[in-house]
């Protein structure tokens, strides 16, 4: 089998996500939630019913509030933060909570309130994640120092590991047109757990080739490269499977807080594990040989 | 090399039981050292994500009383963020409420328990009295005990500040203290030529405390001049019993020569998580230095002895003048002991400015004999003098409420800066977790079930080795667990992410090296060298893939730092250290686990090390 066969379509596809997935960053861009825009608090008392945490959830998605915070205060008495909601949302949410409920909430305070992360968490964000990479790319220089031109395994696991985001984000987008998923700070931990696995995955999958180079220096780079994907590929399956296995549980059997986080983790690990076998290591082939071969 | 197993295998079990302990026991407590609480699970710091906290609001006021600019409040914001992060809150929540924002929300992960430590400066009171008293106060569930000459009260819930004031102000003034005095007798030259001494009456003393309203509870007269009398309301209040008995007392023609108090409050501290946060966030930590002028005119009627006493402590005597010197010529502060007088300290030092300043302001009160006086937030906290003038601007202050906790504490609100404007806080409530703690139940119990089910997989398909690594991630969840609770680590949904990341990584670790020994197995080498060689072949893989890991969690760990991005920050924290811990374990307890295991016969068979069942020759056997 050579899985390598097809690998300018392979990185012609990706590539082609990628510019789609930079697209949808620019227009429409990520969903900000309610972490990075200024909203609304209301805090809410019943008398006699005493309603959950996923009742007064259930009201303010029905009407339109869909990612809101819902703390409960003690009995029968919830702080609720919601993006901006104005006087006629508000109506909506006390009628829908009045319909379910059977009660009217007392409403203790209404109040706006600033962001609760800073505006220039993303851009940090970045910028930490730019500096990180920049050190991986050291270190893979220093690992791979026994093999020639080690900065290009350096480059490749960084050009993967930008794929994988800009792809985990794009989808994302799409699924928030789809099923509301909303950009909160818990969205950045998601990406760089994906980063996290991203080069993990890529530098196992060089760390074979390094290794099949080392021991045998006459094969041809492309036999290689080839060898080692075959050789690593259970690896690289078996820990995407494992990984992905608790996730999915906790996707499908979890709590629904946890829903849009899963997601990008999820995301992460399938873009990754594909990344890894077919991108990086095509990259490295595309390097050595040109467009042609 | 059986030695060197056998020596790894007791290494390691020890480890386990070690870690076992520490996770399994709530709370965790070695003298003052303690850790674990007994409300979460396996007594882990969690943070307000996933377990609930206090919700706090506070109004923010201009120093003048008015409504404070956008910009003040902005900054309110953050300095807050500041110092809650500062202090280990990890993602406490920080919002400003209104349009203008005039108020600021916070909320705080659920802290360790509320304690209250207090001294007294001669004899103690009985441990009963207080004991009732806090229960007639409607608190249950408190244990008293005492460390060295202090008395620690730890309450299982948290307290209020009227309770605090409450307990406060009862060991302050509801306690009898007992005074004693001695006065030098005068020396009377009777005609006969002898010399009588006289000592005061019980009636001039009388007479002098009652002349200041100083209300005592019962009074014995001793032999040569020593008198007794019980009274409430003695020391560490700032216009104390102790001033006001002793100005009394210098009215009298007597001069005395010892005037001492049993039992009078010493020290009080509240502390605990939530008391310590609400001190951090609500005090505007102004730090001021004024120079404290002492009184230079002697009252006529006043003894030498108590002018001494008070011309520099008695307001009415000393002039206070500003220096110039505040919060804002600082350039550090950091917690401390100071070695000669052997109490917590807060080091501070100056910039340039604050520097000279000081060392104008210290060479001036060396000359003059004036003292130095410290206050922060208004509250006198020293006030030291000083022998020659201080250069280099350094110094360090300290009081009689500073412990080590309060120390650290100055030192968080002096670095993080002086709030622009004042705070009061005006709702306290308890909140449940950010996540909902019914869904969260619900995902921990999935992410169980997942990992049960990444174990089962392990063993059905790698066989001897899965079996081998299961344990060894069960082993590393332990350790983990372990090393998180006694940093402690916080953990919050972005900690739980990282730890399922390096959860994945164990995995990774352990299918790598069950791959390796499988392809030695099948290139024809024995057991025991195939694991060997396994091992090591894996090793690069393994360490490249951590490292990298390692250092990208570095990195981000010192940005979330510097831009105070908790997200950040926790992430990398339990990434960093979960991911070193994993490849330690998979790697060293992996290896000597199934160096002992392939020792057995009944597992010796090479096949159950082999993943698919290849047609070989010892198929079938």
């Amino acid at each position: 089998m050579n899985i390598n066969f097809k690998r300018l379509y392979v990185l012609y596809i990706s590539g082609f996500l990628m510019l789609i997935a930079i697209i949808l960053l620019i227009f429409p861009g990520l969903p900000l939630g309610i972490d990075f825009t200024s909203g609304s608090t209301i805090s809410y008392r019943w008398v006699d019913k005493n309603p959950t945490q996923e009742d007064i959830i259930f009201a303010l998605k029905q009407a339109g509030f869909e990612n809101s915070i819902v703390q409960s205060m003690g009995e029968k008495e919830f702080f609720i933060r919601t993006s901006e909601m104005g006087n006629t949302g508000k109506e909506k949410i006390d009628k829908i909570l009045l319909e379910r409920i059977q009660e009217k909430p007392i409403t203790l305070d209404t109040n706006t309130v600033g962001s609760s992360v800073a505006e220039n968490t993303i851009r940090n964000s970045i910028i930490a994640v730019f500096v990180a990479s920049l050190f991986v790319m050291l270190y893979i220089i220093y690992a791979f120092r026994n093999i020639e031109r080690s900065y290009l395994y350096a480059i490749a696991a960084i050009i993967t590991l930008i794929h994988d985001v800009f792809l985990v984000m794009g989808i994302f987008i799409i699924l928030s047109l789809i099923i509301g998923s909303q950009v909160n700070s818990i969205f950045i931990v998601g990406i760089l757990t994906v980063i996290g696995y991203s080069v993990n995955d890529t530098i196992v999958i060089f760390d074979r080739i390094r290794e099949n180079q080392i021991i045998n220096r006459s094969r041809e780079f492309f036999d290689t490269v080839n060898k080692s994907v075959k050789e690593s590929i259970t690896r690289s399956l078996g820990t995407s499977i494992t990984t992905s296995t608790v996730i999915l549980s906790m996707l499908l059997f979890g709590g629904q807080s946890l829903r849009d986080f899963l997601i990008v983790l999820l995301l992460g690990v399938i873009i990754g594990t594909y990344s890894s076998i077919f991108v990086a290591s095509n990259l490295l082939i595309l390097w050595r040989y040109g467009p042609k071969k | 090399m059986i030695l060197l197993r056998f020596k790894g295998i007791v290494i390691v079990i020890i480890c386990i039981i070690i870690a076992a302990l520490v996770i399994s026991i709530n709370p965790l407590k070695i003298n003052n050292w303690e850790r674990g609480n007994k409300d979460t699970i396996l007594g882990m710091v969690l943070g307000l994500d996933l377990i609930g906290g206090t919700h706090l609001v506070y109004e923010i006021k201009s120093k003048t009383g008015e409504n404070p600019s956008v910009d003040d409040a902005e900054g309110v914001k953050k300095i807050i963020e500041k110092r809650v992060n500062e202090f280990g809150v990890s993602e406490a929540n920080v919002q400003l409420i209104g349009t203008p924002p005039d108020k600021i929300l916070i909320q705080i992960p659920s802290q360790s328990q509320d304690k209250i430590t207090f001294s007294f400066s001669d004899k103690d009171p009985d441990i009963s009295l207080i004991t009732d008293k806090i229960k007639k106060m409607g608190i249950e569930d408190f244990q008293i005990e005492k460390v060295e000459n202090e008395f620690v009260l730890t309450f299982d819930t948290s307290l209020d500040q009227k309770k605090i004031e409450e307990i406060k102000d009862f060991l302050m003034n509801s306690l009898e203290v007992i005074v004693k005095i001695n006065f030098s007798p005068k020396r009377i030259e009777l005609a006969s030529g002898e010399t009588k001494l006289e000592f005061p009456n019980k009636l001039d003393i009388d007479a002098v405390l009652e002349d200041e309203n100083i209300e005592y509870l019962s009074f014995t007269s001793k032999e040569f001049g020593a008198f007794e009398f019980t009274v409430n309301n003695y020391g560490y209040d700032k216009d104390s019993m102790n001033e006001k008995i002793t100005y009394a007392l210098s009215k009298l023609d007597y001069n005395f020569v010892n005037l001492q108090a049993d039992g009078a409050l010493n020290t009080f501290v509240a502390s605990g998580g939530i008391q310590s946060a609400k001190r951090l966030i609500g005090s505007t930590a102004q730090l001021e230095f004024r120079i404290r002028e002492c009184g230079d005119a002697k009252p006529e009627d006043l003894d030498e002895n108590v002018w001494e006493l008070v011309k520099c402590f008695d307001p009415q005597y000393y002039n206070e003048v500003a220096t110039g010197l505040e919060s804002k010529n600082l350039t550090d502060a950091s917690p401390g002991t100071n070695a000669e007088i052997g109490t917590p300290v807060v080091n501070i030092t100056f910039d340039d400015e604050g520097s000279d300043t000081f060392y104008e302001v210290t060479d001036r009160i060396s000359r003059t004999g004036d003292l130095l006086a410290i206050y922060l937030d208004n509250e006198e906290l020293i006030t030291p003098g000083a022998d020659k003038a201080i250069s280099g601007g350094r110094a360090y202050i300290y009081g009689r409420d500073i412990n080590a906790t309060r120390a650290r504490e100055i030192a968080i609100q002096l670095r993080s800066g002086a709030l622009p404007a004042t705070l009061t806080l005006i709702q306290e409530r308890n909140v449940d977790a950010v996540l909902g703690s019914e869904s969260l139940t619900k995902s921990l119990f999935a992410g169980t079930i997942g990992f049960v089910l990444v174990l089962l997989f392990m063993m059905a398909y790698y066989k001897v080795p899965g079996v081998v690594s299961s344990l060894t991630l069960i082993i590393y969840v332990v350790f983990v667990l372990a090393i998180f609770k006694i940093i402690p680590v916080t953990l919050t949904l972005s900690g739980a992410a990282a730890l399922i990341l390096s959860i994945g990584f164990a995995v990774d670790a352990n299918i790598l090296i069950a791959e390796r020994i499988k392809e030695e197995l099948l290139s024809g080498r024995n057991l025991l060298n195939s694991i060997s060689i396994g091992f090591n072949r894996a090793w690069p893989s393994i360490r490249d893939g951590n490292v990298s890991t390692i250092i990208t969690a570095i990195v981000l760990f010192w940005f979330g730092s510097r831009f105070s991005t908790s997200v950040m920050q926790g992430f990398a924290l339990t990434l960093g250290l979960g991911v070193l811990i994993s490849m330690l374990t998979s790697f060293y307890v992996n290896r000597i686990l199934i160096v002992i295991v392939s020792r057995f016969n009944i597992v010796s068979n090479t096949n159950l090390y082999i993943p698919v069942v290849k047609k070989n020759k010892n198929f079938g056997d």
